[in-house]
Parts: structure tokens; C-alpha cells; sequence
């Protein structure tokens, strides 16, 4: 996704160090003495996926040790922040990791089963996922799949039933040591059109149950989970409004979504901004998407490309061919699933890429996920913290 | 009164001469700095670790890149869109090159005169570059040693292949 933050290192002590963060003081440097790899460790090794950084541990035992360098990790998590694949689960089974690129980008354990319990993924944001047991007391947990790293969240004071719905907001910063993210839940009350909100902060490790009330929203039935954007979580209703958390100031607004809003259209952040695609399949085998978006949810772009044709011609029955709009991602790449096919439009290039997903594709739910090695654990963060330190 | 200077000259590592204007030169951190520091007067600058092929590619950067700078000015502040993204576009061009290794020589260029723009497009090319590489290419393009006993190499390659796809 394309960054949520002004890009601005921290000001290091040194006159002329003007992209080197604060805790590459351990790392003294010559110009002229560096050699491309000292550039290349320290400078483009935080901008590579987790896949890629994980087959480089076997280059050499210096890029082992560096790799594993929990300051480098959380370099990689903010300096890496591209959605380059979706990470998918339909219901009663395992998620799944979907690649734009098998050989840059994957997970350690896609299916979760690093878990205590099976869980149901619930949202995404910049590398952390955020997914809910489905026994007992439907814990939430947050984790990394790309380093199988987890931990659980308390529980709430609400009672979160089946109609809550959530946001996973976590901005990559150079400053934290341990991934801060907050979880914002939307509750609908049962039998009265009123929302509740309850957001729980890793930083306090608590729950907390925010005193403005929403009971503005036509009808407090959402499209599932929503998304984190510049500070606002915001979520779709079945009767097309965006609800909008302000999250610093805790108050919401709501907004209507486009007139020709429907099912296969998706709210979506694209080019920085809070957008609605909507997808029309036009006769040509091309796909034509309407982007809209900011507050008033204008038309901003419209973007076509082909998409095959991918309805099956030994089909004796009329099959709905599915067809919708997927989440963007960074890059500024538009996704659509059309039939079986997984059509990815990179709008600089100029070009569709498509992938099959005809032998796992059952109408489940597609999140964006970047491949990024942020550490989850606590424990295991602050053993290698140590063991760095006792090092040096 | 000293009479501003227009152009500076640098030299590459194979002795050639290449004259820049101070608004492209001013685009490296590190000539800034000589240029406006009073007490050293310029005549020519050596840069002895870049070649003529990539200082040349560099100063292209620079003046373009100035160029753009001092357009944008001129309209009165901000660039707009479609200018942003035409620049994007030519930088993108700009890095297409035909050897591997002058991304290289490119990005240590950048670094040594402390070029950011130059410096962090290279950072992301690269990466691009290499993200798909096996450690036996990676070994081979930094001149790596695999340090690693035959059974060490055979358990992360395990591990790795437990863990991904």
C-alpha cells in the first residue's frame, strides 16, 4: 500500500546523514571505504519481502546475523509496504496465501496452523493480520505469518457477536520496538440502530469502550470488515453508507457510497485515498472499473483492460460467472476476479497478469498483505534485543 | 564582488571532464556543500571512484531533475500531477539499463555524492533487481564467501522450504 506516513527519517546526530535512521549509529561508516554490499545490506536489503530475506539468510553467515537483526526487521516493516498478494480463506478452511510473485513473495505459514485454534482471518494492515478463534471465547489474536509469530489479545468488555465488525490500523514506524497497532471494533446493538465502539491499543495492552455512540446510520448492517486509511477506520453498510472512525478525535461521520454502488463493488484505499471500486464486464472480454472516491465519493478514474474469457465453453448449465472488484494494491495495480481467473492491471505498465485460482476459489474473502517481517512475539523480540546487545 | 559561478566542472575516475550546471550540481548533497562553502573556491572537482559511462548517466539525473525543480518554481510552487507523474515516468526510463552492474556503479555513485532522489530510486531498482534471486546469484554478484558447513546449508535450505512455497 502506498505509505500512510510522510517518508522522513528520524534526524540522526551526523551533519549529512540524511536517510540513515538513528540506530544505525552501531554501524559507523567510510564513504569511501564502502564496498556495494555494505551499500546494498544496509540501504536496499530493508526494501526486499520477507520471502526473498528469508532464502537470503543462506547467502552467507553475515547476511544470516543481519537478516535476523531485530532493528533490521523493523526497518524491512517500515521501509516495505507493498500489498503484493492477497492472502484468502473461505469459510471452514485454511487460509491461503495468494502471490503475485512466487519467488519474492510468500508466507512461512499461510494456513495459520501456528495457532492455538483455527481462526478466521478478519483484516489486514502493513504486514500484521488480525484473525478470531472460533471456539470457546473467540479470542482475537494478531500475528505474522511470514515469521509465524503471534499473540493474543484480551478479551473485551463488549460482547463482540457475529454482526461486530473490525479494523486493523498499524502505522510501520522506526521509532517503536514492538508493533503498535490498535483494533477497532464497530458493535451494532442488538435491536436498536446503534453502534458501539470499542478499541483495544497494544500499547496500554486494554480494551476501551468509546463514549460516542453512533445511531445515525441507516441501517447498522455492515459488508464485513473494513479498512484502516490516515488515521479513519471505515466500513460499508448493506444500504451503501461509509461509516468513518475518526480515530484521534473519536467522533464519525458517514457518507454516502456512488448511486451505482453494488455487491461486486469494493471500498478500497487506492492512490492514497479512501476509494469505491465498482467493476462492469463489457462485451469484449474487457472490464471496465469506475474508481470513486474521496468524502464525496466522486468518479476519479475509469480504468479497462482485458480480462479473458474465462467462462468455460463445455459448460452445459448458464453458470454465474462470479465477478467482482478485489482490494487495490500498492503500485497502483487493480485486481478483479473474473470467473476463475485472478486479473491483476498494473495501470504504469500497462498491463494484465491473470492467475487461476480454479482449484481453490470457493467465493471466500481476498486481503491485501505485504510481506513484511515485522516481529509479533514480545518474548522472542526482547531475547533477540538481548542477545544483540550482549554482543555488542 | 565575486561573480556567481554558472558551471562547475567534475572529472571522472578515467580523467574525462564534464562540465554541470550549480543548479544540477546542487542536486548532490556533496557538492552543495562545496559550492557553498565560501572558503573553498572550485575549479575542478575529481570524483575518483565513478567512471565516465555512470557520471555521465548521474549528470543526466541531475539536470533533469534540476530542471524540473526550477519549472516548478517558476508556475509558483507545486508540481502538479501529470508533471509528478511524467518525472516518475522518465525516472523510471532512466533506470532501464542494459548491464546489471551500471545499476550498481549507479547506486554507489548516488551514495558517494549523496544524491537522495538518485539514492533511493537505485535503492528500490535494485531491490526489484535482486528480490528474485537465489543466494548462489547473490553470492556471485557481492563476491561472497558461503561460509556455511554443508549441514548448516542443508538444514536452512530445510527450513526454508518447510516454511515457504
Amino acid at each position: 500500500m502506498t505509505m500512510l506516513l510522510v517518508l522522513q527519517f528520524p534526524e540522526a546526530p551526523r551533519k549529512r546523514a540524511s536517510w540513515q535512521a538513528t540506530h544505525e549509529s552501531f554501524y559507523p561508516e567510510h564513504k569511501k571505504d564502502l564496498t556495494i554490499e555494505d551499500v546494498v545490506k544496509k540501504h536496499v536489503l530493508p526494501f526486499l519481502p520477507a520471502k526473498s530475506l528469508c532464502r537470503f539468510k543462506a547467502v552467507c553467515k553475515a547476511w544470516k546475523e543481519w537478516i535476523s537483526n531485530p532493528f533490521f526487521l523493523y526497518r524491512q516493516s517500515y521501509c516495505f509496504q507493498e500489498t503484493c498478494g492477497f492472502l484468502y480463506q473461505c469459510p471452514d478452511t485454511f487460509p491461503v496465501f495468494i502471490s503475485l510473485d512466487s519467488s519474492a513473495y510468500g508466507v512461512a505459514c499461510p494456513s495459520l496452523n501456528f495457532l492455538p485454534e483455527y481462526v478466521i482471518v478478519r483484516a489486514t494492515c502493513n504486514g500484521l493480520i488480525c484473525c478470531r478463534g472460533t471456539s470457546g471465547d473467540n479470542s482475537y489474536y494478531i500475528c505474522n505469518p511470514a515469521n509465524r509469530q503471534w499473540h493474543v489479545i484480551p478479551e473485551p468488555n463488549l460482547y463482540h457477536g457475529p454482526e461486530s465488525v473490525l479494523v486493523l490500523a498499524h502505522e510501520p514506524s522506526l521509532l517503536n520496538f514492538t508493533a503498535s497497532y490498535e483494533l477497532v471494533c464497530a458493535i451494532p446493538m442488538i435491536n436498536e440502530p446503534v453502534v458501539r465502539f470499542e478499541i483495544f491499543s497494544s500499547r496500554s495492552r486494554t480494551w476501551r469502550v468509546v463514549d460516542t455512540v453512533c445511531s445515525d446510520l441507516i441501517s447498522t448492517n455492515f459488508c464485513g470488515d473494513g479498512l484502516y486509511i490516515k488515521g479513519y477506520a471505515c466500513w460499508e453498510t448493506y444500504c451503501g453508507e461509509v461509516l468513518a472512525f475518526d480515530m484521534r478525535y473519536e467522533l464519525y461521520s458517514i457518507f454516502p457510497l456512488p448511486a451505482n454502488r453494488g455487491p461486486e463493488g469494493v471500498l478500497t484505499e487506492c492512490r492514497g485515498e479512501l476509494c469505491y471500486v465498482m467493476p462492469y464486464k463489457l462485451d469484449n472480454n474487457e472490464c471496465l472499473l469506475e474508481v470513486y472516491g474521496g468524502m464525496c465519493m466522486g468518479l476519479k478514474h475509469a480504468i479497462s483492460f482485458p480480462v479473458g474469457n474465462s467462462v468455460n465453453q463445455d459448460d452445459d448449465e448458464e453458470e454465474e460467472e462470479c465477478f467482482r472488484a478485489l482490494p487495490c494494491l500498492s503500485g497502483d495495480r487493480f485486481a478483479v476476479l473474473a470467473g476463475w481467473n485472478l486479473v491483476v492491471y498494473d495501470v504504469k505498465e500497462n498491463s494484465a497478469e491473470s492467475l487461476d485460482l480454479r482449484s481453490i476459489y470457493e467465493g471466500g474473502k481476498f486481503l491485501p498483505y505485504v510481506n513484511s517481517l515485522l516481529p509479533v512475539s514480545h518474548h522472542q523480540m526482547y531475547r533477540e534485543i538481548r542477545n544483540v546487545s550482549a554482543q555488542l | 564582488m565575486s561573480s556567481p559561478v554558472e558551471q562547475i566542472t567534475v572529472v571522472s575516475s578515467d580523467g574525462d571532464e564534464f562540465k554541470m550546471t550549480v543548479a544540477a550540481a546542487m542536486q548532490s548533497e556533496q557538492l552543495k556543500q562545496m559550492l557553498t562553502d565560501d572558503s573553498i573556491s572550485i575549479v575542478k572537482v575529481p570524483v575518483e571512484n565513478i567512471s565516465t559511462e555512470i557520471l555521465v548517466k548521474v549528470i543526466e539525473y541531475c539536470q533533469k531533475h534540476a530542471d524540473h525543480e526550477a519549472a516548478t518554481k517558476a508556475n509558483g510552487g507545486g508540481a502538479s500531477d501529470s508533471e509528478a507523474e511524467e518525472l516518475n515516468k522518465w525516472d523510471a526510463e532512466f533506470m532501464k539499463v542494459d548491464v546489471e552492474d551500471k545499476l550498481f556503479h549507479i547506486l554507489m555513485a548516488a551514495n558517494y555524492l549523496e544524491i537522495k532522489g538518485l539514492f533511493d530510486l537505485a535503492c528500490q531498482t535494485v531491490a526489484d533487481l535482486i528480490k528474485g534471486k537465489t543466494p548462489k546469484q547473490i553470492r556471485k554478484i557481492f563476491n561472497l564467501k558461503n561460509d556455511f558447513t554443508p549441514e548448516e546449508q542443508e538444514r536452512l535450505s530445510r527450513q526454508h522450504n518447510c516454511s515457504f512455497d
